[in-house]
């Protein structure tokens, strides 16, 4: 079966002679080997799964009214868990037990699980009343699936958000088709338990028990892909190379490939190598698409055995999108270690993910460990001179009173604490509260509950206390800095791109001001601006230095589900999009990239950067059309450039900005008009943009300060170039670039602002 | 023989667990096993890993969670002699003049507006607040003034005689 004729389309002469009966000799030798190997573990983990579903099913309480029955569970089962001892759940301790209660109103109950009091080490599930639970000092962690974060309450699109995230809706509310799934997590949206319980369910019956083989798959760093041409071209190449090389083996004398690796005829030497990778390669390849398949992710009806075809590939960025790997169909190491891992085990991290991300809202927390070690010095810390302050002057030395102070802050005892790691703890917590520490314990506990009990359930967790310096009143601020800032333009008078290279890249950090010190609670990887190309008003493409403001700014209003108002200047292309509406496919127009909605330019949420200036008539506020945003656009973290808004994960943006309107006086503004109407054409029909609203407002009363960095200045250039750029090798039809539009919505530019 | 012998196990060993007062049917369906014993995961295979699923598994209908929110009514205007008839995909509106009801909340509509002698129209409307939309229809003439406007190419012996695309 591994060696099925339909993966390899080239020859293996992975270190076996060339003659066809040895070929076959070997290939009969590996796959009787290999078929040993995989029923002898096959019956090891069948075994294990049997005696877990006997032995840890049992003793648990059937709290779910419609739970089906362990008994038989997946008798062809995969290990739900690798580790050679399963960890074992905690459990509410005994201190936190409530009394159990039968006939609590759906919105009273949560449950909790404690120890059962026999010797079997194992749970007893019990419904208990929230508000007992709460008086008791534990927190209500709402697992249903009408849980949203708490920014998106009062704005229109929760109820988007709860439907995508139960697969239920798609991004413009309308029902899913039968079957059909959002993987949505990347952009924020994490499953709901419901579809946790789905996978779960599903992946217990054990479709991909020794279906594909983890080791080859992890034998490789990455197996390359390419597009359909060029990929028969490389197959062909590497057929090319094995001729060559075995004739070059015969004439070497050499016993294999590895010999021809290791001598001294150095191409012949590189050739070998590289076959040898390549060969690795497909063998991966083909164990990923064996993955694919028995996961359900890939219709093999569909697939070319060995090509990395439209079918493999949309399959793969959903297994990507599934398991929250960013490798966009990319197969690399974080692919290859998901795709390795049991199903069940994916699944595990999936329910960890999301655990943590109702937890942390459940307890209004935002420590996430990011602010990392002791250190003394912040963001700024590191071999080259610290960033220049927003003012151009070098930061002022620290001072007791006001200093800077790592990941530290002074206790009530006089001591100093670390900032701690409160996502991690808060996840830790809930898993022991449900009594999962493994795989099998979230496959039991799905199995006690029925989908519809995910209309309510909640569970009552003893989360770590708050740091001292928490309250609803939390004096907090916000540094951006831009890391290494470049404002030279990136090509030479040639043409020819120019590196540019970072060593710094942008971070935003969240600081709280507690006994004189400024402590910083999460430091995360954000954007800043840089060159892009825009659209100009004479109908070209230029590029222009579209940089962050660097200064002193607050956030006063916190914008949920927002709106991007397209410039006049945006394109037309991406406007029109063809979806299914009411049963039938018809051309709409495209309001992805105005929102609201995860794939808003702006995010699922937004902070509006005002720059605050005295007047003589008072206080006036300054929108340039910066923000600090979630973005669906997760790559762009990853060391790209923004419109010069500061960009974050969507769930982290959507954490860190109810956090703040946890721990900050606000008021609720509601929806802002926008009155936002533009037809347009497009083959032979009128369509119609409309967006009556700009989205939902609060207003934080004081504002937050934020201080954005100037970074480090590499290069020529001091400041940056205004107005428009010719691109090189373009002809221009107007001798000089128009004048270039700064008002906030043409500064935002397009895509992803 | 290894395998063979560890699926005898596994039928062995599967009805002990289920006597354990825990019997009845699997909420999930063991796969698909190829004649030789092994599971049946390999791409070109004649079907798909599909795996059936209890309707137990599927997310549950959008009316589950959503507390009733009312409706919203969306009032459509249009001069009644253009008689501009309003589609939500498959489903026919009518023709404007119109009044469409609505949950609360529920989701935009992105309808099509079709009369003679106009252009069609495609529009949304929201279901947020009760709402009045002036349709505005244009013309071919009318539409030159439109950003994106491009004349509509002159039909070919051969694209007039392809049918139009079915939505």
């Amino acid at each position: 079966m591994l060696f099925s004729s339909g993966y390899s389309t080239h020859e293996s002469i992975f270190g076996d002679k060339f003659s066809p009966r040895a070929r076959v000799a070997r290939v009969v030798f590996v796959t009787a080997r290999r078929i040993v190997r995989r029923a002898a573990r096959l019956a090891i983990f069948a075994s294990l799964a049997v005696f877990a579903a006997c032995h840890r099913a049992a003793p648990m309480s059937a709290a779910g009214d419609a739970a089906p029955p362990p008994s038989a569970m997946n008798p062809h089962g995969p290990p739900v868990s690798r580790r050679p001892s399963p960890p074992r759940p905690h459990f509410t301790l005994a201190a936190d037990a409530l009394p159990a209660l039968s006939d609590l109103p759906p919105e009273r109950r949560a449950i909790q699980i404690v120890a059962s009091g026999d010797r079997s080490g194992d749970g007893e599930e019990r419904q208990v009343d929230v508000e007992a639970a709460r008086a008791r000092g534990l927190t209500i962690v709402d697992l249903s699936d009408g849980w949203a974060p708490s920014v998106l309450d009062g704005a229109s699109y929760r109820s988007v958000f709860t439907a995508l995230a139960a697969d239920r809706g798609d991004g413009d509310g309308q029902p899913l088709a039968a079957g059909e799934r959002n993987y949505l997590e990347l952009y924020g949206i994490p499953p709901a338990l419901s579809v946790l319980r789905r996978r779960f369910l599903t992946d217990a019956a054990g479709s991909c028990a020794g279906a594909y083989d983890p080791d080859a798959l992890l034998a490789v760093d990455q197996i390359r892909t390419w597009g359909a041409s060029t990929e028969q071209k490389e197959l062909a190449r590497h057929r090319a190379r094995a001729t060559r090389l075995q004739a070059a083996r015969t004439a070497a004398g050499a016993d294999n490939l590895e010999a021809l690796a290791d001598g001294s005829d150095a191409r012949i030497a590189r050739d070998a190598k590289e076959h040898l990778r390549f060969e690795g390669e497909r063998l991966a390849f083909a164990e990923v698409e064996k993955r694919l398949a028995c996961g359900g992710m890939m219709d093999p009806r569909k697939h070319k055995p060995g090509a990395y075809d439209t079918e493999m590939r949309t399959a793969m960025l959903d297994f990507q999108q599934k398991q929250a790997v960013m490798d966009q169909a990319d197969i690399k190491r974080a692919t290859l270690e998901a795709l390795a891992r049991p199903p069940l085990e994916n699944d595990l991290l999936a329910l960890e993910r999301v655990l943590t991300e109702r937890a942390m809202h459940a307890a209004g927390f935002i420590e996430d460990g990011s602010v990392g070690e002791t250190s003394t010095s912040g963001p700024s810390d590191g071999p080259e001179p610290p960033a220049k302050s927003s003012r151009g002057q070098p930061p002022r030395a620290l001072t007791r009173s006001d200093s800077v102070v790592g990941a530290t802050y002074l206790g009530a005892d006089g001591t100093r604490h670390r900032v701690p790691d409160l996502a991690s703890a808060a996840r830790q917590a809930t898993l022991d509260a449900l009594g999962i520490a493994t795989a099998d314990d979230a496959v039991a506990f799905f199995r006690r509950h029925a989908r519809a009990d995910f209309a309510w359930l909640k569970v009552a967790v003893r989360l770590p206390p708050p740091p001292e310096y928490y309250s609803k009143a939390m004096d907090l601020s916000v540094e951006i800095d831009r890391g290494d800032v470049w404002y030279d333009f990136p090509f030479d008078a040639a043409g020819v791109r120019q590196p540019q290279p970072r060593e710094r890249f942008p971070q935003l950090t969240l600081y709280v001001k507690w006994r004189g010190e400024r402590v910083p609670l999460l430091r995360w990887r954000t954007t800043v601006g840089g060159w892009r190309a825009e659209l100009a008003s004479d109908g070209q493409e230029y590029f222009r230095y579209k940089g962050s403001d660097v200064g002193p700014r607050v956030w006063r209003h916190i914008v949920t589900a927002p709106v991007w108002i397209p410039p006049p200047s945006s394109p037309l292309g991406s406007m029109v999009k063809e979806k299914r509406v009411a049963g039938t496919y018809v051309r709409v127009t495209n309001y992805d990239e105005t929102g609201p909605g995860f794939l808003s330019a702006y995010g699922m949420v937004a902070a509006i950067h005002e720059e605050m200036r005295r007047t003589p008539d008072g206080v006036r506020y300054f929108d340039n059309g910066i923000r600090t945003h979630g973005s669906f656009d997760y790559p762009s973290l990853r060391g790209r450039f923004s419109h010069g808004c500061h960009r974050l994960y969507n769930q982290l943006a959507m954490r860190l900005f109810s956090f703040v309107l946890d721990h900050r006086k606000s008021r609720v503004v509601g929806p802002v008009a926008a009155g936002y109407r533009r037809a347009f054409y497009s083959r032979g029909e009128v369509f119609e943009m409309r967006l009556p609203s700009r989205g939902f407002y609060r207003e934080l009363e004081p504002p937050i300060p934020v201080e954005v960095l100037e970074g480090r200045i590499k290069g020529t250039l001091q400041k940056p170039i205004a107005g428009y750029v010719p691109k090189p090798g373009v002809k221009y039809l107007a001798h000089r670039p128009p004048a270039a539009s700064d008002t906030p919505e043409d500064r935002a530019g397009g895509d992803s602002p | 023989m290894a395998m063979l012998g560890s699926l005898l196990s596994l039928a062995l060993a599967a009805p002990a667990c289920s006597s354990s007062g825990r019997g009845g049917a699997s909420p999930v369906v063991a796969p698909a096993v190829t004649p030789d014993g092994a599971p049946d995961g390999t791409p070109g295979a004649a079907a798909p890993a599909a795996l059936p699923l209890p309707d137990d598994l599927e997310p549950a209908s959008a009316a589950d969670d959503r507390p009733d929110a009312g409706t919203v009514t969306i009032k459509l205007l249009a001069d009644a002699r253009r008689q501009a008839h309003v589609t939500w995909g498959r489903k026919d509106l009518g023709v404007a003049p119109l009044e469409i009801v609505r949950p609360r909340g529920s989701a935009p509509l992105d309808l099509t507006v079709q009369a003679p002698g106009y252009l069609p129209l495609h529009t949304r409307v929201f279901t947020d607040r009760d709402d009045t939309l002036s349709l505005r229809l244009y013309s071919e003439r009318d539409a030159i003034a439109l950003p994106g406007y491009s004349p509509a190419p002159a039909p070919t012996p051969s694209s007039s005689t392809k049918t139009r695309r079915q939505f």
